[in-house]
């Protein structure tokens, strides 16, 4: 059962991280700390997102695991990308 | 805000622990049809920004960030609407479900109007797909999440329609949880969507 107190709390959450990470993008240009931070809050919501907004939370079996895998890989996927671009030229250049 | 949402989230895992997942096998293939269709879009991005750095330093900067925040504001109370409105019938309230869902559906016509507004800002400024790289991918990922914005707001539509109509109750309400799931997918591409777009430098 998703309670009212429960799915306010959640919502009121992936507000504030959203306005922390739009906050990030106005004062810091860019670097290393930025990017992880920034893919840290995508992670975080979509975990809040999957698990109490959409229900799965404690919900045992592979829909939820690969719900949370695509937020827990493609974050840390996207960090290595804008940090390392030499590495993605290199495996993308014939 | 921290112990604010502590201890609910720690109780509604808990109660959780013993419940089926939502809707059905096919709304989930469906949905991580989609996911992956975006995935794909996402790795392209990267590889592509690897191969013009200057580009897209530079593009983040010429978007109204301000259009990119609102509307993630947007899905995102959106999708806490539609978790509502499963919450109303999961009680039997469907009167009460058919209230969120209402609401769903006019922040997914805010949404659209931002869009539109976002998009004439950047032809007033001079931009439009085939301004550059960037610029293509901008399109392409924003228009296509917008489309699937239109089949969601049809598809909680759809469910409104049913819920009017008595076909669900608190017992059963499985379409009513598939339309939902498709909202809240929407809303999980754009969560990726805003800081790579908008945020990430």
């Amino acid at each position: 059962m998703l309670n009212r107190e429960l799915l306010v709390s959640v919502w009121l959450l992936l507000l504030a991280v959203t306005l922390i990470s739009a906050l990030l993008a106005d004062v810091s240009a860019s670097g290393a700390v930025p990017v992880l931070l920034v893919c840290a809050a995508a992670a975080i919501k979509g975990k809040l997102v999957v698990e109490y907004l959409v229900g799965l939370a404690g919900v045992k079996g592979a829909i939820r695991r690969s719900m949370l895998a695509y937020f827990y890989v493609l974050a840390p996927l996207i960090a290595l990308g804008w940090l390392f671009p030499e590495v993605v030229i290199r495996l993308t250049s014939l | 805000m921290l112990s604010l949402v502590a201890s609910p989230l720690a109780l509604a895992a808990a109660e959780n622990a013993s419940r089926r997942a939502p809707a059905n096998i096919a709304v989930w293939i469906l949905v991580w049809a989609e996911l992956t269709e975006f995935a794909l879009f996402f790795l392209v991005l990267l590889v592509v920004r690897a191969h013009n750095p200057d580009v897209f330093a530079a593009g983040p900067g010429q978007l109204n960030t301000l259009a990119g925040l609102v509307n993630t504001l947007l899905l995102l109370t959106s999708s806490f609407c539609v978790a509502r409105g499963v919450a109303a019938m999961q009680q039997g309230r469907a009167r009460r479900c058919l209230h969120w869902l209402g609401g769903t559906l006019l922040i997914g016509a805010a949404y659209l109007g931002v869009k539109g507004w976002e998009y004439q800002w950047n032809a007033a400024a001079g931009f439009d797909s085939r301004t550059n790289v960037f610029f293509t991918l901008y399109y392409y990922l924003t228009f296509n999440h917008l489309l699937h914005v239109l089949v969601g707001m049809c598809t909680i539509g759809w469910a409104m329609a049913r819920t009017h109509w008595g076909h669900f109750n608190a017992r059963e309400h499985e379409g009513l949880e598939g339309a939902a799931c498709y909202w809240h997918m929407i809303d999980l591409v754009w969560i990726l969507i805003f800081p790579l777009l908008y945020v990430l430098r």
